[in-house]
């Protein structure tokens, strides 16, 4: 199956990765078109560079784990781990209650902060042509190749 | 091998789905009180009418065709026959089982109130009791709500912001008091009073004042004060639904006991979710958890451990908690009210964040580990604190314990590389 595979020692924080990912789910997939509902409301990237102890940066992605923590803590059967592997998030079946936020050990189940009260996490760009964040990486810390997960974390080389 | 299920909720529909991917031939029968799928958790959704119960249903489309699961809804099991391995049901049904799960959950608990029980005063924990209240609510009329719990606070917002005039009594002295302490909590009073809730904390209701037709008048307080009552709703507290088990010798204290496999104390019997009593991940006591995801999680390790293959509870906890108050979210991890009595150390950090607001973080620590936390008004990461809270995993004070905010970030998001 396509597989993610991220490499954190290339990374060099350069957030290319959130600016694409909030770019393709804005409003016309502009990135004007995410402050289209107020910057209090702007849509957020579903991938986030985070810092650690010593300063450095490393991206920080949805794993769509294979015993997804999301999943199980979702009361309203909106989050699914589906046949390929993806876990996905049905908007209309989200009641933003949040337990996934409260559950995923990596913090990638956020609260979308926009309009409507509801999740949201990497949708791994099912209806795109490519994976936006993958596409906007300019240094192979994020690639598309086969394998057996959804996505591999911290492959090194 | 046969399987019988009792319970139509989080934890037997997890249970069902564990077997079935183990045991593809196996005879899966569940059998629930409920008329449907629905997500409890969904009540006061239901209740004001902002949901439909369709809406409600957690599971995937065509899930017991999908898993082969013979489910019979609105028909209770009445009784266990231990020594036959059968149970009865009240539509008169008969089924014989290899391994029994007993997944019933919990009820409402009536607190004993003089005047309380009678019309108009409903429990809130099934689908009866939601649309109960909704048939009632177009009177107009005051609701009175016993319990500023998650379950109180959430319904007591929801019907406030359809203009509902709601009164909200509380014994402690602020709303949420198993998940908030003294700071968030006045904050979390001051929200539901500005949303126009008639809030009453460390108060309690002392008696029900109903007219010659039985009708509620007035809900009386310790206090003295008298909130004019046409409804009343009570969610102080929950009791396990324990009284098939205990019928037949099965081991219950608030719950029934299980252990890290789910298994009470009779060989071919497990139990799971609300009904249950097992041990913390986090405080090492035996002790219910009222929670989707911990009912989800004890039926996934009975589900497996039923069909022969191995799993354990040793990371399960009940002590966590999300919650949106009137549109601010709060995540309360750990036993929050503990922490004076275990002298950790408490942080506070207040700020407001991007997008301009107010939010609260508080940390509990014992020195090299994390204790409990509440995040108000910014919850992003707090699946990173409950993993480094669950795992009890050594953090160096200051990676935690920053003085400044953005430094306990970078300490929390480091736990996160994984
Ligand atoms: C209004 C409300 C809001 C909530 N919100 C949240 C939330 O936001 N997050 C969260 O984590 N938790 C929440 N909870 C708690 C959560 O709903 C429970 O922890 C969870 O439902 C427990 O699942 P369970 O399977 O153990 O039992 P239950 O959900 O209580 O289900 C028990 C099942 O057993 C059936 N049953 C009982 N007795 C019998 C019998 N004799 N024969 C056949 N069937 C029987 C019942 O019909 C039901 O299907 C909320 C609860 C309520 C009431
Ligand atoms: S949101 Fe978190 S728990 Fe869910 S699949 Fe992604 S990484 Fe795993
Ligand atoms: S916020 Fe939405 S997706 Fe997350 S657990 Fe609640 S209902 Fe499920
Ligand atoms: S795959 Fe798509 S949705 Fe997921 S992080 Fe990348 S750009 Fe965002």
């Amino acid at each position: 199956m396509k597989t993610k595979i991220i490499d954190r020692s290339r990374c060099v924080g350069c957030k290319n990765c959130e600016l694409a990912c909030i770019v393709a789910h804005s409003p016309g997939g502009q990135l004007a078109g995410a402050y289209a509902a107020g910057i209090d409301k702007a849509v957020r990237a579903r991938t986030k560079l985070e810092v650690d102890g010593d300063g450095k940066r490393f991206p920080q992605f949805c794993r769509h784990c294979a015993h997804p923590a999301c999943v199980d803590a979702c009361m309203s059967g909106a989050l699914e781990k589906r046949a390929d592997g993806l876990v996905i998030c049905d908007p209309d079946r989200c009641v933003g209650c949040y337990m996934c936020v409260m559950s995923c050990p990596y913090g990638n189940a956020r609260p979308s902060m926009g309009e409507a009260q509801i999740m949201i996490k990497c949708d791994a760009c099912t209806d795109r042509a490519c994976m936006a964040c993958v596409a906007a990486c300019p240094t192979g810390c994020l690639k598309v190749g086969e394998g057996t997960e959804a996505v591999v974390y911290n492959v090194v080389g | 091998m046969n399987y019988v299920i009792i319970g139509g909720s989080a934890a037997s529909t997890a249970a069902a789905r564990e077997i079935r991917q183990r045991d593809p031939g196996g005879r899966i029968r569940l059998f629930t009180r409920d008329p449907a799928f629905y997500s409890r958790c969904q009540l006061h959704l239901l209740a004001s009418g902002h949901r439909q119960v369709a809406q409600a249903n957690f599971l995937p489309h065509a899930w017991a065709e999908r898993f082969r699961i013979e489910v019979f809804h609105d028909d209770a099991v009445t009784g266990i026959d231990t020594g036959q391995q059968r149970v009865r049901t009240s539509a008169g049904r008969e089924a014989a089982y290899d391994r029994l799960l007993i997944a019933t959950g919990a009820r409402t608990a009536l607190p004993p109130v003089a005047g309380l029980a009678g019309s108009r005063t409903f429990g809130f924990r099934d689908l009866a009791d939601a649309e109960a209240l909704r048939a009632a609510l177009p009177g107009g009329g005051r609701l009175v709500i016993i319990g500023a719990g998650l379950v109180g606070c959430e319904l007591a917002a929801e019907l406030a912001r359809d203009g509902h005039r709601v009164s909200l009594v509380e014994m402690a002295p602020h709303p949420l008091p198993l998940q908030l302490e003294a700071e968030t909590g006045a904050l979390a009073a001051s929200l539901l009073s500005a949303a126009g809730i008639d809030l009453h904390c460390q108060d309690r209701v002392a008696r029900v004042e109903r007219d010659a037709a039985g009708l509620p008048v007035a809900v009386h307080l310790a206090s003295g004060t008298a909130l004019p009552a046409d409804l009343m709703v009570v969610a102080a507290g929950v009791k396990a639904n324990t009284e098939l088990a205990t019928g037949v010798g099965i081991t219950t204290n608030r719950g029934i006991l299980i252990d890290r496999q789910c298994r009470t104390n009779l060989p071919a019997i497990f139990a799971a979710g609300d009904v249950t009593e097992s041990e913390d991940v986090i405080v090492h006591q035996i002790m219910p958890s009222a929670i989707w995801p911990a009912a989800v999680r004890q039926g996934q390790v009975a589900g497996a451990v039923m069909a022969g293959d191995t799993d354990s509870l040793a990371r399960n906890t009940g002590l966590r908690a999300s919650v949106s108050l009137c549109g601010t979210s709060v995540v309360a991890i750990g036993p929050v009210n503990q922490a004076t009595a275990d002298h950790w150390t408490k942080r506070v950090y207040r700020y407001r964040n991007s997008r301009g607001h107010r939010c609260v973080k508080i940390f509990f620590t014992d020195g090299c580990r994390l204790k409990a936390a509440i995040l108000w008004g910014e919850i992003t990461n707090a699946g990173v604190y409950g993993e480094a809270i669950i795992n009890g995993r050594d953090i160096h004070d200051e990676q935690i314990v920053m003085p400044d905010l953005d430094g306990a970030r970078r300490g929390i998001a480091e736990l996160s590389i994984r």
